[in-house]
């Protein structure tokens, strides 16, 4: 009997992890009322088109301003600052180029991550966008993750797979995509 | 279409020949040095459609349309000697330097730039497309802007009926359409306004973000920067640049600085933003140029929808921030993604054809929400 409960128990767990919402991550003790100003900088692309990367970055800064809650470095001068720290890439940033990075900019914190799915799917004689972002903040002090988030978005609807119209365009998609990652942290 | 070539100054004919000798009088002080605001000195528009004729065919009906508006021209010859001799070769811009400089060679008040952003020589369905700005010569400001495209099958009625077949036809009715709002010769200067209706104003996408700054102390010189071309299509960056700036400039809400000036300002600065800008560039714009904002933009997709195996409606997708040329902080950031079967409401009716309308259209919703 307790053996049936227990596997009653996992199949039940596992049922209602699989119906959780998708997975993010909020520093529990970080104050962010410190963050009055950010960077983004560029995203890692792990898709085919390339320019989408550079889109994707402009649709989060678009999005942490239309936020109100913090202010947002123009891009041009983020990626001059990497050029003057010698930053070839992103993904290799060390604690110590994020404090001088946050010095030199005059930022608090820094939004980066990665584009994971960035295309058009065929479903029932239409096309849909299919978006996938992971974003992550960095405090610029500690060089810590403070936040993270990975939100999907796009997709057919119903009368998308019966009719093959409808849905968002991928410029829509893919404000929405980032809009819901950014929730989670300014909810 | 039959045209007059040649007109002078309007309601000269009825005077028999002394009108024209007065005419030819007229003409001959305009080119010995005083100011005569109905002769205007066009300069060839820049090439940006990637076919070499397309100058050479759109200029003569540019030339014609501006007389049927009553303006004389500057005698292209000297104009062209004028040209080399100072060195100007991107004639689409022009500068506060070389206007002031184009005015007092030619006793001018007004000289009209532009670029071909499209010329497709086919007897299917042929296109064309144009940007032009009037600038005074004294200021180097653009009095009025206008940006137009035409295809053949714009003049389709029913069955087929109408269609422009000839490219040297289509030419003629594009450079009336682009000077159909410029004030006949005689006539004060200034920008047509309006824009688009209110209800397509009301269902238009809004900004991805526009700052209350924009509203409490909003600026009112504006520069635009090069756009960013990141698109396959050659040239795209300049053509949505120089509609942007008709856009801007129709608004009326802004005293947008000509590209011409703008590049001059960034030569002088050692500078050559592209898509995006550094504050230490920003601040000698913002000194050269007097501006109290900056417009900078990127260019993702400009398809013409003239490869028939792919599709047949043009596609534009391009986004545009505005900065605050003495913060650098952002003030306005709007894109987006279209299509010309995305107006349309039933049959071809709504359908936007030709690719400048289209971008056109587009930068008139995110001018819009500034």
């Amino acid at each position: 009997m307790r053996t049936i409960l227990t596997r009653a128990a996992l199949t039940l767990l596992a049922v209602l992890a699989g119906c959780a919402a998708p997975p993010y991550f909020v520093h529990p003790t970080y104050d962010f009322s410190i963050v009055k100003k950010v960077a983004v900088l560029p995203l890692e692309n792990l898709t085919q088109d390339q320019l989408a990367g550079e889109r994707v970055r402009k649709a989060v800064i678009a999005e942490l301003l239309a936020a109100g809650v913090v202010d947002v470095v123009e891009p041009g001068q983020v990626n001059r600052a990497l050029n003057q720290a010698n930053i070839q890439s992103v993904t290799a940033i060390s604690a110590e180029d994020f404090k001088k990075l946050g010095a030199t900019l005059g930022v608090q914190a820094f939004f980066l991550g990665s584009l994971d799915v960035y295309d058009r799917i065929n479903v029932g004689g239409g096309t849909f966008p299919d978006v996938t972002i992971t974003l992550r903040a960095v405090d610029a002090q500690t060089g810590a993750i403070v936040w993270s988030a990975t939100r999907s978005g796009g997709g057919v609807g119903i009368v998308g797979r019966l009719f093959g119209f409808g849905g968002d365009t991928m410029s829509e998609a893919t404000q929405k995509t980032v809009r819901a990652a950014l929730a989670t942290l300014f909810r | 279409m039959m045209r007059t070539g040649g007109r002078g100054v309007p309601g000269a004919g009825s005077l028999g020949g002394v009108a024209l000798l007065a005419a030819v009088v007229l003409s001959a002080v305009s080119f010995a040095g005083a100011e005569e605001p109905s002769t205007v000195a066009l300069l060839p528009f820049e090439n940006v459609s990637g076919r070499v004729q397309s100058v050479r065919v759109i200029m003569p009906a540019v030339a014609r349309a501006l007389q049927d508006r009553g303006y004389r021209l500057v005698d292209p010859a000297r104009l062209e000697a004028f040209l080399a001799r100072n060195r100007i070769r991107d004639t689409g811009q022009l500068s506060r330097t070389q206007a002031a400089a184009l005015g007092r060679e030619f006793g001018v008040g007004v000289a009209m730039v532009g670029s071909v952003a499209i010329f497709n020589d086919s007897a299917e369905n042929p296109q064309w497309g144009l940007s032009a700005r009037f600038l005074a010569t004294e200021s180097g400001a653009i009095v009025w802007a206008g940006s137009v495209g035409l295809t053949g099958d714009d003049f389709t009625v029913a069955l087929g009926l109408g269609t422009v077949t000839s490219s040297a036809r289509l030419a003629e009715e594009t450079a009336t359409d682009l000077l159909r709002d410029l004030p006949r010769a005689g006539e004060p200067l200034r920008m047509p306004t309006g824009g688009r209706g209110l209800l397509p104003r009301l269902f238009s996408p809004k900004a991805s973000y526009r700052s209350p700054a924009l509203t409490s102390d909003p600026p009112k010189r504006v520069a635009v920067l090069l756009f960013e071309n990141l698109s396959e299509r050659k040239g795209a960056g300049r053509i949505v640049t120089d509609v942007f700036v008709t856009a801007l400039a129709r608004s009326g809400r802004f005293d947008v600085v000509e590209p011409g000036t703008v590049t001059e300002a960034l030569v002088a600065a050692g500078a050559a933003p592209y898509g995006d800008i550094d504050f230490e560039t920003l601040a000698a714009v913002r000194q050269r140029l007097e501006a109290d904002a900056v417009i900078l933009g990127t260019v993702f997709n400009y398809s013409e929808g003239l490869k028939r195996t792919a599709t047949t409606s043009p596609e534009v997708a391009f986004d545009a921030r505005m900065l605050d040329a003495e913060t650098g902080r952002v003030l306005w950031v709007a894109e987006r993604v279209r299509n010309g079967d995305d107006s349309q409401i039933a049959l071809h009716f709504g359908k936007i054809r030709a690719v400048v309308p289209l971008v056109l259209r587009v930068a008139d919703e995110m001018v819009e929400t500034l």
